[in-house]
């Protein structure tokens, strides 16, 4: 009977139910009871675990709902981008095919041997996410306390996913002016690099030219920015530029660009 | 819609939706962002679904001044950086060390909390219902008598309170009885 009496005295303390007399004689207790602080100790230790207990039931509940969730969705992200990526250049690459065809007809590289492997000429290039938060990444500090995003983080995630989103659907004109919102909000270079892609497909060679030869330092790959510009090179039909400039890369980046001109 | 009162009124239906609405572009996300494979990426949003949860239960989210995804993926962004860090200590396909890093909230004596945790889940498992219900309604949901009494459909709040203490006395022997 003490036992219980203990533990009801003990819950209504811990669960801030008791009133100011109890909780004097509680806390009293607890600095002179070696027996009751232990049963104290004890009483918190399994609150504790029963709150585990229904997170982990909670989880299970979840787990067995996932399973009868289609999985054809999951399987897709997969492969998601090597799909989403070939989107966005096909038209750029129809623009620009011509004067690559061109170009690379008496070039180094027309004899080397194809190894497709389904990639696409921008692939390591252009990178389409369709996430909403990439900046919170990007900038965080790792500090766990950090749990709700800051309304300036929020604002340069719905920007970004509004971008992505339509850079993804080629639609590059709609996308650029989230592109230089998100240059202004967020000190990220890479959206000054999407954002001269954008330029580029919309036919503004001047605003692409100043972007793409922005000092990026090494925050983007130095062989996709000489891809890039070798890209803008063609579109300019400066072709002693883009020899040089795609002289020096692997030659992946040669075969992609003859097994997407190939596929024109 | 109010996602808090939603998961408070209904929650295995709240949480479902919240499931199936952002499952597939946050572990998109995960994967992108951190590099994982698709499990991990899958158990990560799956433990953030429930801390969510459990910050609403616990009063520790009282209102969002965000979106619900922004919060969720909030949650994501920080587990996926704690998985990270702790690659090769957690195994992938038990993500129950996750939770038991977010119900401690102390650094000290860590490891020996967290047997204690797992030995009273096991505990709590072993009991089965009804004394499964009543202790987490009554310990977690913070639940009175009169409502477990309700709820449960028992007579009388002393049956309630009879059975509640005899339970936790059960899972109390089961502790002392396991516990190294």
């Amino acid at each position: 009977l003490e036992h219980e009496k203990n533990i009801l005295l003990l819950e209504s303390y811990i669960r801030n139910q008791a009133d100011n007399l109890t909780v004097k004689q509680v806390k009293s207790r607890l600095e002179n009871d070696e027996a009751f602080a232990s049963l104290y100790q004890e009483l918190l230790g399994i609150h504790q675990g029963i709150r585990l207990s229904v997170l982990d039931d909670k989880l299970k509940i979840l787990k067995q709902y996932d399973k009868r969730l289609p999985a054809s969705s999951l399987k897709k992200i997969e492969s998601h981008n090597t799909s989403v990526r070939s989107m966005g250049i096909k038209k750029w690459i129809g623009l620009a095919a011509s004067i690559l065809l061109l170009a690379m007809a008496g070039l180094w590289f027309t004899n080397q041997e194809s190894t497709s492997n389904g990639a696409t000429i921008f692939a390591s290039v252009i990178e389409p996410l369709e996430q909403d938060v990439v900046s919170t990444i990007r900038s965080g500090n790792g500090k766990e306390t950090d749990i709700l995003l800051t309304p300036e983080e929020i604002l340069i995630a719905e920007n970004k996913k509004k971008a992505y989103r339509l850079y993804n659907a080629e639609a590059f004109d709609k996308a650029l002016p989230y592109f230089e919102d998100l240059t202004k909000l967020d000190s990220d270079n890479i959206h000054l690099f999407y954002k001269s892609f954008c330029h580029l497909m919309v036919g503004d060679i001047d605003e692409a030219r100043q972007g793409l030869y922005h000092d990026y330092g090494s925050e983007i790959d130095s062989n996709d920015l000489a891809y890039a510009r070798a890209m803008l090179a063609l579109r300019e039909s400066n072709f002693d530029k883009v020899r040089s400039l795609l002289e020096p890369l692997p030659d992946n980046y040669k075969r992609k660009t003859l097994e997407a001109i190939k596929t024109l | 819609l109010d996602w808090i009162l939603y998961i408070k009124s209904d929650e295995n239906k709240a949480l479902k939706e919240i499931y199936t609405l952002y499952r597939d572009e946050s572990v998109s996300w995960l994967k992108k962002q951190y590099k994982l494979d698709l499990e991990p990426a899958k158990e990560i949003f799956q433990v953030s679904v429930i801390i969510l949860y459990d910050n609403v239960i616990t009063g520790k989210l009282v209102e969002l001044s965000s979106s619900i995804k922004s919060y969720l993926f909030a949650i994501c962004k920080n587990k996926a950086a704690e998985y990270l860090r702790k690659q090769g200590k957690i195994t992938c396909l038990d993500n129950i060390p996750m939770l038991i890093d977010h119900v401690i909230e102390t650094r000290e004596h860590k490891e020996e909390i967290e047997i204690k945790l797992d030995l009273v889940n096991k505990g709590m498992l072993s009991l089965g219902d009804p004394c499964r219900s009543i202790l987490q309604l009554f310990y977690y949901k913070s639940m009175n008598m009169e409502s477990i009494t309700v709820l449960m459909g028992y007579k009388n709040v002393n049956t309630t309170k009879n059975l509640k203490y005899k339970c936790f006395v059960r899972l109390q022997k089961y502790i002392n009885e396991h516990k190294g």
